[in-house]
């Protein structure tokens, strides 16, 4: 939990020096467009999170903080472009002083160096959430559902589950995959155990039979039952010539071989032919393959995503959240290509098996040419053996698949063009050996019968293994799919219903029964409003743009609520509120200030209405706020306030300047006289357009403020408060008088605004008329707190005016009779 | 408060502990790998889930 005290902002954005006294306190900060308010916003944020929100997202592309961080004249220097807060941490009773240099965005410099004050600043920095701007607010409320899921689940870090879900998906079908090539292996050796014992089934009864009949004729005790710790050969000695050829086996082997290779003539494998299919399906559709690569390369760079900068281009993103987002974006695009490619590898690695008992086959036919000593059969298999282990390696990856089509459909063994010949003449030679003793094939039968029910007993225990591990990994993902599924309810829940709570407090008398329903499915979150009781739409169909913008900064609080908790100690709201009217703009400090009393809000407007507002709601003080007047490049915003205003003006009149002067004075009456119509419920000419203008506004403003007073006094007739009485009739008195002089030089100020005609006017000829604005002006302000007056209960029924301090209190109510 | 994605976690060990059928030291070797600082990634998951029952003596 954090509070900011004060902000230095130096050479940022638009702003050139600027020193701000937020004590802790929600500030505001007001003035009209371009006057540099959101930079003060920005400058907060980049102190707090080292990004500017602004800079980066959709429709920001070729900005950068690097070189659109620092003022426009200092780009070359964004050494010079500084924010420095004071910084107050509650839970620590401790303060510190955090620098952050446009230089240097992700290395803050932090006084004191605590541990303590570091992780929570560490832990703010994590969440650029805290900034809200109006072009934001939106995107909750009228996107696509598929939008808004993807747009809530950034800001609630759902990504960071995402990633977790996918990485165990991809670990669950990595050992899908091995127990599947790990079961197609045990076939493998189990076939070769069956063929070897000349057996059908591996039943205790045909094993018995094949396996006894060899060690009766070796006078070796026959085995009475055959287990799986049973040892085949056991009493019987390894033979001594390892070199020594089994004729019988040599053939078997051979034999085995030579029906593979007449078995490759015979039609392609299922797994070659799905591989085939499937390339020619990338290679007619260019687009696909073009998604295909650019997944490879995502998901390449996802792997290698270490930190905020891209691993392929170094481009910096504000955070390592933001580039995996955007990436996994990509990733979703080009989802269907994805799944070809899962087939593919899935098929590739099937092919692989078989490949590898060919292999498994050759190096028999390897041992028994070299025992034999065929030098030229040694060479051919050597040759193929390397070409299939070169195959192998081509089947393990993706890119290297996609160029084996060939290979695949001129039949992936390639073999060798005089192999077959050579394997028969080979085959004949061992077959024209004179036999071996019955023996001797006994023997190497039970060594041989030996190794291969150990093989295939070894393969069994890998394939139980690996289909443990792949258990294990289905259940982890599912359970986390489960626990995911069910937080996000629940949060989704909980967010139903402080967004429908803080809805009714914005629109307090109006929606009392509103509620929303959110519906989260896969990949989308449906989002439905009640309109009048009439019963549930998308808040686009009926609700009005005030209303909708009221609804995405009630969404956006209760995601904040429900993200950060107690930790939702600041937000810095850019605009946020202004298609909402003024009376739901003071329930919406209400909804600040009740259901967010710990938490700063730092709330940039261009609207002085809205900002005097939040003072009269005492959301925020005269203190605690602050208005800008105008801006240019050389001097960054002009701060603007009541006093200095008027010596603003007195400046440029000294200078000469009426030009300077005029607008100022013009621009402040305006401001001024629209709150005060507001404030003190002026009656005036409705327009449905909105366009008041001074000229409309101060007029009505004043007699009506002038009314106000004459209900002051006569009320205090009626009550026998002379005090109230003579206050009241003092200020009609000074209220009158000021009119008149203003009334004489109004023809003046309306000219120069107006028509430009500043050459026509010297500073001697606009000094009485600032005088007298200033003069009627100060009519309608306490003269303590300088605060503007206001009736109270705002209708047309009043029963006071008065102002922030309380010093002006006036009863309008006469005493009944 | 706890984040969504501690308690997302939280209910993901339950399940696991709860779970008679699963190996518990791969539980714990979960734990330890969603607790550490970075992304997690599925060939260490890969490798939990692959060791033996009971996690290696070594």
């Amino acid at each position: 939990m954090i509070k900011i005290a004060s902000a230095h902002i130096e050479e940022f954005r638009g702003i050139r020096k600027l020193d701000i006294n937020l004590a802790q306190k929600s500030f505001a900060v007001s003035g009209p467009n371009g006057s540099g308010k959101s930079g003060v916003i920005d400058a907060i944020e980049f102190a707090l999170t080292g990004q500017i929100g602004r800079l980066t997202g959709t429709g920001t592309k070729g900005l950068s903080l690097a070189d659109h961080g620092p003022h426009v004249d200092h780009v070359k220097f964004p050494d010079a472009a500084f924010v420095e807060l004071e910084v107050f941490f509650p839970t620590l009773g401790k303060s510190a002083k955090l620098t952050r240099k446009v230089s240097a965005p992700k290395k803050p410099k932090i006084e004191p160096n605590d541990p303590d004050i570091i992780a929570i600043l560490d832990e703010v920095a994590q969440h650029p959430e805290i900034t809200l701007a109006r072009r934001e607010i939106l995107k909750f409320i009228l996107v696509e559902p598929t939008k808004r899921s993807a747009q809530i689940q950034e800001i609630l870090k759902i990504d960071e589950l995402g990633q977790t879900r996918s990485a165990l998906n991809t670990a669950s079908g990595k050992l899908s995959r091995a127990a599947i090539a790990a079961g197609k292996d045990t076939q493998g050796k189990k076939s070769t155990l069956l063929q070897h014992l000349g057996i059908a089934s591996l039943s205790a009864a045909e094993m018995l039979a094949a396996v006894n009949a060899k060690r009766e004729l070796l006078g070796l005790a026959v085995h009475d039952v055959i287990t799986a710790e049973t040892i085949i050969d056991q009493g019987l000695a390894e033979p001594t010539d390892e070199q020594s050829l089994n004729k019988p086996a040599a053939l078997i082997e051979l034999d085995e071989l030579t029906k593979m290779i007449t078995g490759f003539g015979q039609g392609k494998s299922p797994d070659a032919e799905a591989l085939i299919v499937q390339i020619e399906q990338l290679e007619n559709d260019s687009l696909l393959l073009v998604s295909l690569q650019q997944r490879e390369l995502v998901e390449r760079g996802l792997k290698l995503v270490d930190g905020p900068a891209c691993p392929m281009c170094d481009h910096e993103w504000p955070d390592e959240a933001h580039l995996l987002s955007h990436l996994h974006e990509k990733q979703q695009k080009s989802k269907a290509a994805g799944e070809l490619k899962q087939k593919l590898t899935n098929h590739a690695a099937l092919l692989s098996t078989d490949v590898g008992n060919l292999k498994a086959l050759l190096l028999e036919t390897h041992r028994i040419a070299k025992v034999e000593n065929a030098t030229d059969m040694l060479a051919s298999v050597v040759a193929w053996g390397k070409d299939l282990a070169s195959l192998q390696e081509r089947l393990k990856s993706f890119s290297t698949v996609l160029e084996l089509k060939d290979r695949l459909t001129f039949g992936w063994p390639a073999v060798p063009e005089d192999f077959e010949a050579k394997l028969i003449a080979f085959v004949d030679v061992i077959r024209a050996k004179p036999d071996q003793s019955a023996t001797l094939a006994a023997q190497s039968f039970l060594i041989n019968a030996e190794q291969r029910f150990k093989d295939y007993k070894a393969a069994r225990e890998i394939e139980k293994g690996t289909q443990k591990a792949h258990d294990a990994g289905k259940i982890a993902y599912d359970a986390w799919c489960a626990a995911m599924e069910s937080e996000l309810d629940a949060l989704y829940e909980a967010v139903e219903d402080d967004f429908s709570n803080f809805y009714r407090v914005l629109n307090d008398g109006d929606e009392q029964k509103f509620v929303a329903r959110f519906k989260a499915t896969e990949g989308r979150l449906d989002f439905d409003v009640n309109f009048y009781e009439r019963g549930l739409f998308p808040p686009g169909a009926f609700h009005s743009e005030g209303h909708q913008d009221g609804m995405g900064v009630c969404l956006y609080l209760a995601l904040m609520k429900r993200l950060l908790g107690d930790r939702f100690s600041v937000a810095l709201l850019d605009d946020v509120v202004m298609s909402v009217d003024a009376d739901h703009r003071y329930q919406f400090c209400k909804l600040l200030m009740t259901e967010f009393p710990n938490t700063q809000f730092v709330i940039a407007t261009h609207d002085k209405v809205w900002a005097e507002q939040m003072r009269s709601a005492k959301l925020v003080t005269r203190k605690t706020s602050m208005a800008f007047d105008s801006w240019s490049v050389d001097t960054g915003p002009l701060v603007e306030s009541n006093p200095e205003i008027w010596a603003e003006i007195d400046a440029a009149l000294a200078k000469g300047k009426v030009e300077v002067a005029a607008p100022i004075l013009r621009r402040h009456m305006e401001f001024v006289a629209r709150l005060l119509a507001d404030q003190l419920g002026a009656k005036t000419v409705f327009r449905a357009d909105n366009s008041y203008d001074l000229g409309g506004l101060l007029p009505s403003a004043m007699s009506g403020l002038s009314e106000l007073l004459g209900k002051a006094a006569a009320s205090a007739q009626s009550w026998d408060n002379e005090d109230q009485k003579i206050k009241a009739l003092e200020r009609k008195q000074r209220l009158k008088l000021a009119n008149t002089h203003k009334g004489e030089e109004d023809w003046t100020v309306n000219k120069a605004v107006h028509f430009n005609e500043w050459a026509n006017f010297s500073p001697n000829d606009f000094k009485p008329i600032v005088q007298a604005f200033k003069d009627l002006l100060a009519c309608a302000q306490c003269d303590d707190c300088g605060s503007w007056l206001y009736i109270t209960p705002k209708s047309i029924s009043p029963e006071g005016l008065r102002c922030s301090c309380n010093l002006v209190n006036l009863n309008l109510k006469q005493k009944p009779k | 408060m706890a984040t969504l994605q501690e308690a997302v976690i939280k209910k993901f060990l339950e399940t696991l502990r709860d779970d008679e059928a699963f190996d518990q030291s791969k539980t714990a070797k979960l734990e330890a790998l969603l607790q550490a600082d970075g992304k997690v990634k599925a060939d260490d998951l890969t490798a939990i889930f692959a060791l033996p029952e009971g996690g290696e003596v070594l």
